[in-house]
């Protein structure tokens, strides 16, 4: 009797069906998984693939919604490669920091310009009026004219 | 006289034989040209690429090979018959994997034209979707959105 059910239990034991997860996974252990899926160490990732693939091989009416939710998370979840290139407010983030840095720019080309030196001497109107006189004085090219005004 | 027609007589087939196939006798060493122009292969019609699919979903062996095919097979530009989506259902279930299945009606959803469309596929599929147990993932996830 005894050596009986000993050699029933070491059949289960082998056998690859019995061993199909009868109950299902709890909520706390598979719900939720796209905020902490990526921080679970490699072991857990492992393991949990393991189990939720045993309880795939069940009929699959009787997934629970979570497990659902989290298999169709570690096959084709956003994670991984297939995170997404931006992420929601990534878009906004970059125009602010386009917009921010060419300000930043035109701000530091102001304060740098008014540090520089003055201009020289022979670029304001006076003198360039005066240049007029004197080339007119000297009848300079009667052509084209010899304004010097700019 | 009687020479002379036998003569004839042996002649004759030579004579007709040039008379016949001039060119070839007169270019014996021209070559054959064969060009393996794309247009040259016989294109696929429908029905054929439903069959041909059918086949491989049923000999998918693995999870690798099964989305491989799904992936050959929504690489056209049509959509695969509800058939072939059965198949690929099948073969999902038997390497036992879930989103695979969910995913296929998401490329579904994806590949048809409109939602009428994808509708009529849904009512199509609906028995064996209900013997899978496959949810779409707008079930899935219907909570959420």
């Amino acid at each position: 009797m005894f050596r009986q059910s000993v050699a029933r239990l070491a059949i289960r034991q082998q056998s690859t069906v019995a061993k199909a997860a009868p109950r299902a996974l709890s909520n706390s252990y598979v719900g939720s998984l796209e905020t902490r899926w990526e921080s679970l160490p490699k072991e857990d990732q492992t393991t949990l693939i393991e189990e939720l693939k045993t309880r795939m091989e069940g009929p699959w009416q009787e997934l629970t919604s979570a497990e659902k939710k989290a298999a169709y998370y570690i096959s084709f979840g956003e994670w991984g490669p297939r995170r997404p290139l931006y992420q929601p407010g990534d878009k906004s983030k970059i125009l602010w920091g386009t917009i921010g840095g060419l300000f930043a720019g035109f701000g530091l080309f102001a304060l740098i310009r008014s540090f520089a030196a003055e201009g020289p001497t022979t670029m304001n109107r006076e003198w360039q009026d005066a240049s007029d006189e004197y080339l007119k004085s000297k009848n300079a090219n009667p052509f084209t004219g010899h304004s010097q005004v700019q | 006289m009687i020479s002379s027609s036998i003569r004839n007589a042996l002649r004759a087939p030579v004579a007709a034989r040039a008379i016949v196939r001039p060119t070839l006798a007169s270019r014996p060493m021209m070559m054959r040209f064969q060009r393996n122009y794309s247009s040259d292969h016989h294109e696929e019609t429908f029905e054929e690429f439903t069959v041909r699919y059918e086949k491989e979903f049923e000999n998918a062996y693995d999870l690798f090979e099964v989305q491989r095919i799904l992936n050959n097979c929504f690489s056209y530009d049509l959509v695969p018959a509800p058939v072939v989506i059965e198949k690929a259902l099948q073969a999902c279930r038997r390497v036992n994997d879930y989103p695979t299945a969910v995913r296929t009606f998401e490329a579904l959803k994806h590949k048809v034209e409109n939602n009428t469309q994808y509708e009529a596929y849904l009512e199509e599929l609906k028995d064996v979707r209900k013997e899978l147990g496959i949810d779409l993932k707008e079930q899935l996830y219907a909570d959420e959105a």
